[in-house]
């Protein structure tokens, strides 16, 4: 065998490590939700008579369609509202240097700190807002951390973006915010995709902010799976099936945005 | 179609000062050029013009209107940027008729200019790419289409050429030029290069540190610089210049070497003399009009072809010389030779104010 098709071996070899390492708990959990009831406590069984049990339970006896629902709404209505209002601020950031250097950096502060420090005064405000189990205000406090989030991001794509490009848009005849909108933004669409991916699955994997302030018929997705864990003990089975819905919308959507995923975190626009 | 003025314009970025009490005149269909080196403010006149910058004071009219605080789309003026400024994600057809689809023009009416525009400047069979598929020679084009198709009142022009290679460059002037000569259109370029001003330019302005330097024909700022920084700016290899006195006739250098030139109606005094390479002659080679002949030594010989810049003592001052390659087989490195200059084309310059004395 040639050195170089040694190297290859070695390569694709630690991969395929790499991958086990990183497929076995989704296999493990499959494998969970598919177990009948009296072997789950025994994870060293490998070979078994499958049951759909847990997941015909999880799916048409439980209420988790519904919280998934809530999940896709909240992730989505936050998605939409970072890009729309993060992409105006980084914009206003990079092409004004609104509050100078500081300023890029203070919209992160709040990223610096726990999110445990910060919950208990969002809890408060919901609590007085009476947003407390509503949409609204678990879409507020994802807000809180992802929008910043998103603003930072977008800042490093509009100032890849040539200025000129604005300038000649606007000799063109068009005001400054259809440049925006018509130059602008074209630009920087695939780092704005991307983004609204990265914080869609941010906020649909939240459970922190979503433990304590949604409850009820407005519980999210991660709340509704450690839910599982009951005062009767732990529903493995059902908690496996619930995870693997809550996954597989995820890694669905990031198989087809993935193209569009390493262009924009790799580095904007190529001018 | 527009005659551009500017009153009196100040801009200040902070404590810089851009651009200092500029006022000039373009008149309609000229193709001025303002000239100089980098940060010397004539981009920001430039952009200042088209409405990107905002004047700290002063007031700008395009075609009697007064501009001074109206956006950019409201001033009909078209710019071409040094790095083209095409739109990436939009295909050349939809580059060009950008501008029109902001007028609202319709359909039929912008299919036809945007087609018009490529046939005039040979891109047709680009309209469906893509710019990042286009050579630097292509991407320039369609810039240019982008400003003609609108039909504005006054072109802008940042260094287009500038990011062309060399033979490039000189083909898009070429062509720059026709395209003025058939559209008519006020037209203000900014360069840095001073071949580019002076083959394009009806009028040339050179600029140095945000103030106008001078106002002029290429002719007259290459023949009569009104200042020591024109007189060296312009002109390549760069003008000689010589410190020393002069009186009744005579230039005296600093070492003692004297000149006689003995025609200036000028004060006496201190004084520089400037002198083209090219208005240096061997004796004996010289123009009917010319001085004495001078002892100088040979340093270097720099062989360019069909001529040679020659590098002579005279003293210990320096200057250049352009010699023909007939003539240049009579020098020799380290060797005396005698020289004379034309004395219509000399240039002297008070050596406090750099102002033009004769």
């Amino acid at each position: 065998m040639t050195r170089k098709g040694l190297h290859a071996v070695m390569i694709h070899g630690l991969l395929f490590l790499a991958l086990i390492v990183v497929v076995f708990p989704y296999f493990w959990m499959l494998l969970t939700s598919i177990k009948p009831y009296w072997l789950i406590t025994a994870p060293n069984v490998w070979i078994f008579r499958p049951v759909l049990d847990n997941w015909r339970e999880v799916l048409f006896e439980s209420k988790l369609p519904l919280y998934l629902l809530n999940s896709l709404i909240v992730g989505g209505i936050v998605s939409v509202i970072s890009v729309g209002v993060g992409s105006l601020a980084a914009y206003s950031f990079s092409r004004f240097n609104t509050g100078g250097t500081p300023a890029r950096f203070a919209i992160l502060a709040a990223q610096m700190l726990p999110p445990v420090v910060l919950v208990i005064s969002i809890f408060l405000m919901m609590y007085h807002l009476r947003l407390l189990k509503t949409y609204a205000g678990i879409i507020v406090a994802h807000l809180s951390f992802i929008l910043p989030l998103v603003t930072w991001f977008l800042i490093g794509f509009f100032d890849e973006v040539p200025r000129e490009l604005e300038e000649q848009a606007m000799v063109d005849g068009y005001t400054r915010f259809q440049a925006f909108y018509k130059v602008g933004l074209p630009n920087v669409r695939a780092g704005a995709a991307a983004a609204g991916c990265f914080w869609f699955v941010l906020s649909w994997n939240d459970f922190f902010y979503a433990l304590i302030l949604t409850g009820g018929p407005t519980k999210t997705l991660p709340v509704a799976v450690a839910g599982f864990w009951t005062f009767r003990g732990i529903e493995m089975g059902q908690m496996a099936a619930a995870i693997i819905v809550a996954i597989v919308p995820v890694v669905t959507a990031s198989f087809f945005v993935q193209k569009h995923l390493v262009k924009g975190l790799g580095g904007g626009v190529k001018y | 179609m527009a005659e551009v003025v500017l009153e009196h314009v100040t801009k200040r970025f902070g404590d810089v000062v851009a651009v200092k009490d500029v006022s000039l005149t373009i008149a309609d269909g000229s193709f001025t050029v303002l000239l100089g080196p980098s940060g010397c403010g004539k981009t920001t006149t430039l952009r200042l013009i088209a409405g990107l910058e905002e004047v700290t004071a002063g007031r700008i009219f395009i075609g009697g209107r007064d501009v001074t605080r109206l956006e950019p789309k409201d001033r009909n003026v078209a710019m071409v940027f040094q790095n083209y400024a095409l739109y990436p994600h939009l295909k050349v057809y939809d580059n060009i008729a950008f501008g029109l689809k902001a007028a609202k023009r319709p359909r039929s009416e912008i299919d036809r200019k945007v087609r018009e525009a490529a046939r005039l400047l040979g891109i047709e069979d680009l309209l469906n790419r893509r710019p990042r598929q286009l050579s630097g020679g292509q991407q320039q084009r369609v810039a240019i289409g982008r400003a003609i198709v609108r039909n504005p009142n006054v072109f802008l022009f940042d260094e287009p050429l500038s990011n062309l290679d060399a033979k490039l460059r000189i083909q898009m002037r070429t062509e720059l030029l026709r395209l003025h000569r058939r559209l008519k259109t006020t037209t203000i370029y900014v360069t840095h290069d001073q071949e580019e001003a002076m083959t394009l330019g009806d009028t040339v302005v050179v600029m140095k540190e945000g103030e106008i330097m001078q106002i002029g024909t290429p002719w007259e700022i290459y023949n009569r610089p009104r200042n020591i920084f024109v007189a060296g700016f312009i002109g390549s290899p760069e003008m000689n210049f010589l410190h020393g006195t002069y009186q009744r006739g005579v230039f005296t250098l600093k070492c003692g070497v004297e000149l006689g030139l003995g025609l200036f109606e000028v004060p006496e005094g201190e004084a520089i003399l400037g002198v083209r390479p090219d208005d240096v002659y061997l004796a004996g080679h010289g123009p009917p009009d010319r001085s004495d002949p001078l002892s100088a030594v040979v340093d270097v010989i720099e062989f360019l072809g069909s001529r040679a810049i020659v590098s002579i003592s005279l003293g210990e001052d320096r200057l250049r010389m352009v010699v023909s390659d007939a003539l240049v087989g009579s020098l020799e490195e380290g060797k005396e030779c005698r020289v004379v200059f034309d004395r219509r084309k000399l240039h002297l310059f008070d050596p406090r104010t750099g102002e033009r004395l004769n």
